[in-house]
């Protein structure tokens, strides 16, 4: 189940990067993140599996 | 979280006041690369490090091995002197090279000798081949004379 959009919540990639947010703002982020440092695409589903509520 | 039968390890360098030092986007560590099969490494490794710090000065493959659960292919890019001054730089220590046996795999294979088998590689590399001796400026040739040149190999 995906947690309210008004959560804050954090997710890290391995490299260090970290963005803080709500659902709606984390997961562009991390997706942008993703595909310019890693040539990664990766779901809203797979973001959210890796965030946790701060 | 990068994943994928195929992946890339990326040593950034650049050279800081005559010493070459590691300035890649994750800092001291490897960055790393997800290749789809369509995906050319080279071409990758390229275009990511020109997006996110600016043309690079050399794009090579050094080695590769198995790691991660994939086959790892490891790569040196190479910056001009204060390139991308906003990523932290840490300078380079030498490392003993993980030795395979003649028919099994190095019991483990740090990144600092990945790392040091990329810079032999490079060594060989600025003697060998007339476009990277062309490429690389007099502070590289001076650095990688301290290295014993090394072939492309696997480090497993």
């Amino acid at each position: 189940m995906e947690a309210p959009k008004s959560h804050q919540m954090v997710v890290q990639c391995e490299c260090g990067f970290e963005v803080r947010g709500s659902a709606d703002e984390i997961v562009p982020a991390l997706q942008k993140h993703a595909g310019e440092s890693h040539n990664m695409k990766v779901t809203r589903e797979q973001v959210l599996a890796r965030a946790h509520p701060i | 979280m990068v994943e994928g039968p195929v992946q890339v390890e990326v040593f950034v360098l650049r050279m800081k006041a005559g010493r070459p030092e590691l300035a890649g986007p994750c800092g001291p560590d490897p960055w790393y690369i997800e290749l789809d099969a369509q995906d050319d490494p080279v071409e990758v490794v390229s275009r990511l490090s020109r997006n996110l710090m600016g043309e690079p000065v050399l794009v090579h493959s050094t080695s590769w091995r198995r790691a991660r659960g994939a086959v790892v292919l490891s790569f040196v890019v190479v910056n001009a002197d204060g390139q991308a001054p906003d990523l932290a730089g840490v300078p380079i220590v030498r490392a003993e090279l993980a030795r395979s046996e003649a028919t099994s795999a190095a019991k483990g294979i740090a990144a600092a000798q990945v790392l040091e088998h990329g810079l032999r590689h490079l060594a060989w590399l600025a003697r060998e081949d007339p476009v990277v001796i062309a490429t690389l400026n007099d502070d590289w040739k001076r650095v990688l004379a301290d290295y014993r040149p090394e072939p492309f190999r696997n480090l497993v």
